[in-house]
This record gives C-alpha cells, structure tokens and sequence, in this order.
C-alpha cells in the first residue's frame, strides 16, 4: 500500500526521516512542476535517487537531493518493499541534507533561474517546528563535527611537523601554510614568527606559480631559495596548502628536500 | 625586449658577443632550453634564445619576492632560487655580482642535472668576458 500526500504538508526530510527511522525498504517519489525524483531507501540509509526531468533521460546522481531538497510544493508517494536497483549514494542523508543546506545557503536561492529567493533562514522558517528543531539538530551536529575535524586535523600536523624538526639535523622549522597565506601548523624556533613565515612563504609561492604560468610551465611542486643565512624549501602538499622548511647554510639539500618532500606527502593525505 | 648593457665597459659590442657566445654555448646542453643574463631589475642583458625577455622579466619578479622573504626571515642575500615546476622543467636564477652590481644568471632545465659545477664555470667566464 502506498502513502500519498502533498509536500507543503509534509516536507522530503520529513519523508526520509519517517522512512529510515523504520529502516525498511521503500521507495519515495515526488513530482513538482513535471519533474520526478525517485529516493530508494534500505536498512535506514538512502541508496539510489534519480531525477527524471519532464520526459527526459533520467539522472542518477546523488547531487540530484540538492535539488528535490528545494521542492516545496507538489505530490508524494512512498512505496514501501520497493529495493533499490542499485547503489548509487555513497554519503548519508544527514550528510546530503547538510550540504544541500549548506548550497541553497552560499549561494542565497532556493532553486537557480527562478524567482524565489529564500536564504537558508527563510527556508527553516517554511518548515514545521518538528522538522525545522531536526534540521536545526542536525546542522549543530554537523558544525560541531567539522570543528571537530579541523582541531584533530590541526594536532595532526602539529604533531608532524614537530616530530620532523627533532628528528632531523637539517631541518630548523617547518610549517604548512594555506594558499591565502594563513598558517595552518608550525614548528619554528623561538626567534621565527609562525604567522610571519606563513605570509612570506604564501606570497613567494604565489609569485613562483604566476611566473610558471607566465612560462606556460602550469603551476610550481617546489621552490628553493639558498640564501647568505639559510635556505627556504617550499612544497606544494594539497590544492591550497604548501609544506614550508627552513634550514641552515651547509646542510645536505638532497637530504633536506628527501626529508620535505616526505612530510609534504604526509601534510597531503592530513588534509 | 629592453637590453641593459650599461654595466657593460670599454667596447660595449664586442662584450656583448662574448657574453652571448657563452650563453649560446651553455644552451646547446641538451639539458637547457634557454638562458637569460638580466639586471635584478629584469632588463636583458644577453640570452640565448634571443626572445627569451619574458624569462628574465619573470626572473626578476621572482629574485624580488625571495630577497623580501629572505630579509624577513633574517636569512640575508638571496644565493640562487631553483622553482620546480608542473612540466618538470627546472628554471634556476643564480644571483651573482660583477663590479658591484648583482646580475642573475637564469636558465630553464628541462630534466634534473647536477647544474652547480656548471653554473659556477660559465658564471666565472660571464664575471671574465665583462670585467676584462
């Protein structure tokens, strides 16, 4: 037996909470303006949606609960024992839910190309108080968790980082810094400022990428500076983070950059 | 292409072909793809190819940049700046001074060599050519 309804009586987070709450199969399918979306859910998790737009091919991606997130109006239907045809979603849908929010928020609309501009605040005022509290729910959870995410991932580097410039006799102080020139770790002697070498480096890394370009050489993997005093060896680790060392005059520099070269590795897969 | 050759002394023209027959010399290396001797300020002195402007342009931008990170860092002069980049090419600018102005030697490397000992003896013979 099937269970109709109207979505501005009963919104899709509401239809999914109800449905994964049993952890049954089901299958939810909403219609709004003659598009269709079809949300297959088993063992309390979603596993399959797709988006048939007007009489066209159907579309099979789990970005596709951004924007059914958006319908508030329209039909409902929820099919129970229905598997899904396959697996096509790999996050959550507290995950799904959260970064759709997130979208609709950034970008300040509801549904691009139409005239409805509601901001996330809006949004949750549309909604019921039980579902509007749930939401409200899980974006805390959600925020905490990346908190928590980032505090972990910045001990991890930390820890990296420190653990690099005791071991080694080359390396004086390293850190890892974004590309806006923001310092994400360091481990610097006590004459070193963190968030001065973070700017500087962020700059001569800018500057070296520009002048590739300029080449049409792409981008820079490393840059080294030999200066009267010391040495500047800096690494591309991630899209926007650098790995930075500093060492003395002197040092064996095919060591230096082995030795950068791994922990730039290891800053990568951190973030 | 802006060509400084006011540090150059006594026969200015003879000492410019000197200078480019060391360059040119350097980038028959299978290695170099091209080689620009420029002020700090990113005026051409001698290259080799002879359009290479861009690469001492940008050779100076970047000798700028490292000299400001290299002061704020207490690290002093800047020695040589080597920046790796995407197409695994090399462009190394070798700071020098001659008659008490800092030139830059840059070259483009197209794969990985020992380029220290070759540097510092074509550095010696550029120091030679424009001193004598």
């Amino acid at each position: 037996m099937a269970i109709e309804g109207d979505l501005r009586d009963m919104s899709l987070p509401t239809l999914v909470q109800l449905v994964v709450h049993e952890r049954g199969q089901a299958r939810i399918e909403v219609e709004n303006k003659g598009n269709k979306g079809f949300l297959y859910l088993a063992e309390g998790e979603l596993h399959h949606v797709e988006l048939h737009r007007g009489s066209g091919d159907a579309v099979v991606a789990e970005e596709v609960v951004y924007e059914l997130l958006t319908w508030r109006e329209g039909a409902f239907k929820i099919e129970k024992d229905v598997p899904p045809p396959e697996r096509s979603v790999a996050h959550s849908w507290d995950y799904l839910v959260m970064e759709g929010l997130r979208q609709l928020d950034e970008q300040g609309v509801v549904d691009e190309g139409e005239e409805s501009e509601e901001s996330l605040a809006d949004m949750m005022a549309d909604l019921s108080p039980d579902d509007a509290a749930m939401l409200q729910n899980l974006l805390a959870q959600h925020s905490e968790k990346e908190e928590d995410e980032m505090a972990s991932k910045s001990e991890q580097l930390k820890s990296l980082l420190n653990e690099l410039v005791n071991s080694s006799t080359d390396i004086l102080g390293a850190a890892v810094v974004d590309s806006d020139g923001l310092l994400l770790a360091s481990a610097l002697s006590g004459s070193l400022d963190g968030n001065r070498v973070a700017a500087v480096t962020a700059g001569l890394i800018s500057l070296s990428s520009r002048s590739a370009q300029q080449l049409g050489q792409g981008g820079v993997k490393q840059t080294l500076i030999q200066a009267e005093n010391g040495n500047i060896i800096a690494i591309r680790a991630s899209d926007r983070a650098s790995f930075v060392g500093l060492t003395p005059v002197g040092v064996n520099l095919g060591m230096a950059f082995m030795e950068c070269g791994d922990a730039a590795a290891a800053v990568g897969k951190i973030l | 292409m802006s060509i400084d050759f006011s540090i150059l002394e006594g026969d200015v023209s003879a000492t410019a072909h000197r200078l480019e027959r060391v360059l040119t010399d350097l980038a028959k290396d299978r290695s170099v793809d091209s080689v620009v001797l420029s002020t700090v300020d990113g005026l051409v002195i001698q290259a080799a190819p002879a359009e290479a402007g861009r690469l001492a342009a940008v050779a100076g931008f970047v000798t700028a940049a490292a000299r400001q990170a290299a002061v704020l860092l207490s690290f002093s002069q800047v020695e040589q700046i080597t920046i790796e980049m995407e197409r695994d090419n090399w462009m190394v600018c070798q700071l020098f001074p001659v008659s008490g102005t800092q030139l830059i030697l840059t070259v483009i490397f197209t794969e990985s060599v020992a380029y220290k000992r070759l540097l510092g003896q074509v550095i010696r013979e550029l120091k030679a050519e424009i001193e004598d």
